[in-house]
């Protein structure tokens, strides 16, 4: 499957010259910014059948501390039997099954190279056929060597694929500069702005792995100290485990760091609420709904604390 | 106007009543992060109710592509609300990595621009 994989690449690279309107990037990446680097460390999980989906995952997994994570076991949580694939937004979801956050790094090439510095491989979607006859691929990027041009990938089947950038970069491309990194927990991704940064946590904290999460935004507010969505994370977190006096120091110095969302003082409302201190929550909720007066939740923030108080009065 | 929005907002709750983890609950507590960045990224409207609605969905289709039902659950649970709307939206045509599948949807599109383009 490869090999025929491989020639029709082969095939379609030549095909595909000059077929393209925006400058590839690697054309314009300073080679001399960066050194070589190979992961050799990574393990390798040679991808049979179609299943470049669950072994790409692995490999990115077990480097990020996820020892039980084999294509095997990873099957049944991303592969689709009759597609013959795996779909970009179930290798996040499987991610976060294995208690890890995944973040979507930018689509550019040196952030792609900041990630495999920063000792994590990445799991990048190619498009090794053409753009309206698509073969698509995830192989994981484990070390590249700016001054020879080249890429080296976990994939298919071969373990140390040594690929020029030029070819990397129109597989890339055609696959939207798409690619994920792992890092173990504890770590943070090299690259990935403070909004898909939070963006990528609260969704772990949706799914109420509370722990991962406060780990990870309390990082976050480390990096990003002018931040306010770190803070509104530990809140939200403090909050569901009923802690209301940090729920309400987190909430307030979100408004401090940004006085004009409302949502920080609406969340301050609520926790100052629950400590029973109900003038001050509603001074609060008046604020937020000044902030937002049309808005479905905010601009009803002091009737629901208002109705809320009086509860509590009568309980 | 309003009473309107209520009605259909009434039948539309009282249409998927049977599942009482459907129901939004009430806005009386905290927003969640999520929805603050949501909020950051996209300003301050979401439509809340209907993402239930696209998790069915996404589910279904999951399963109508061969995961076995139980799986589905848990894979569709494990998803964000965003990616939830984009698998609804496009889930046939996302890449769907590993595949040499050759879409045959592909090769109709190309067949149909051919005839009414180029004849």
């Amino acid at each position: 499957m490869l090999a025929h994989q491989r020639f029709l690449f082969l095939f379609l690279t030549v095909y595909l010259v000059g077929c393209s309107a925006a400058p590839f990037q690697y054309k314009s990446l300073d080679t001399d910014a960066w050194t070589a680097v190979e992961l050799s460390e990574t393990p390798f999980y040679p991808q049979e059948d179609y299943q470049c989906g669950p072994a790409a995952l692995a490999t990115v997994l077990q480097v990020a501390g996820v020892a039980d994570a084999t294509p095997e076991s990873l099957v049944s949580q991303v592969y689709l039997p009759d597609r013959e694939g795996s779909l970009q937004a179930e290798l996040l979801a499987a991610t976060r099954r294995a208690d890890r956050i995944p973040f979507v790094i930018p689509r550019r090439m040196d952030a792609l190279f900041a990630e495999v510095a920063a000792g994590y491989p990445v799991l990048v979607l190619q498009n090794l056929g053409l753009e309206r006859w698509p073969i698509w691929h995830y192989a994981v990027v484990i070390g590249f060597e700016p001054g020879k041009q080249q890429l080296i990938l976990r994939s298919g089947t071969t373990e140390r694929e040594v690929v020029s950038l030029r070819a990397f970069e129109r597989s890339w491309r055609l696959g939207n500069y798409w690619a994920m990194v792992v890092p173990p927990i504890g770590f943070m991704p090299e690259s990935v702005p403070s909004l898909h940064y939070f963006e990528a946590v609260a969704a772990v904290e949706q799914q109420g792995r509370l722990l991962l999460a406060s780990m990870a935004y309390a990082a976050g507010t480390e990096r990003w100290p002018e931040d306010a969505t770190g803070y509104m994370g530990l809140g939200s977190i403090a909050y569901q485990q009923h802690d209301y006096a940090n729920a309400e120091a987190y909430f307030y110095r979100a408004t401090e760091l940004s006085p004009l969302q409302p949502a920080g003082f609406f969340n301050l409302a609520w926790s100052l609420l629950r400590q029973e201190r109900d003038i001050e929550a509603l001074a609060a909720a008046q604020v937020a709904q000044e902030l937002a007066p049309e808005h479905p939740r905010y601009g009803q923030a002091v009737v629901l604390i208002r109705q809320a108080s009086a509860e509590n009065q009568v309980n | 106007m309003k009473k309107t929005l209520l009605i259909g907002t009434t039948f539309l709750l009282s249409s998927f009543a049977f599942s009482a983890a459907v129901l939004p609950t009430a806005q009386a507590d905290i927003v969640s992060t999520a929805d603050v960045v949501a909020e950051q990224q996209s300003g301050w409207n979401r439509a809340q109710l209907v993402e239930q609605l696209h998790r069915d969905e996404v589910r279904e289709q999951l399963v109508r592509y061969g995961v076995n039902p139980d799986d589905a659950v848990a894979r569709v649970a494990a998803m964000t609300d965003a990616e939830v709307m984009e698998l609804t939206a496009h889930l046939d045509e996302l890449p769907a990595g590993a595949g040499i599948s050759v879409s045959t949807t592909v090769i109709l599109v190309a067949i149909i621009i051919w005839l009414v383009f180029f004849r």
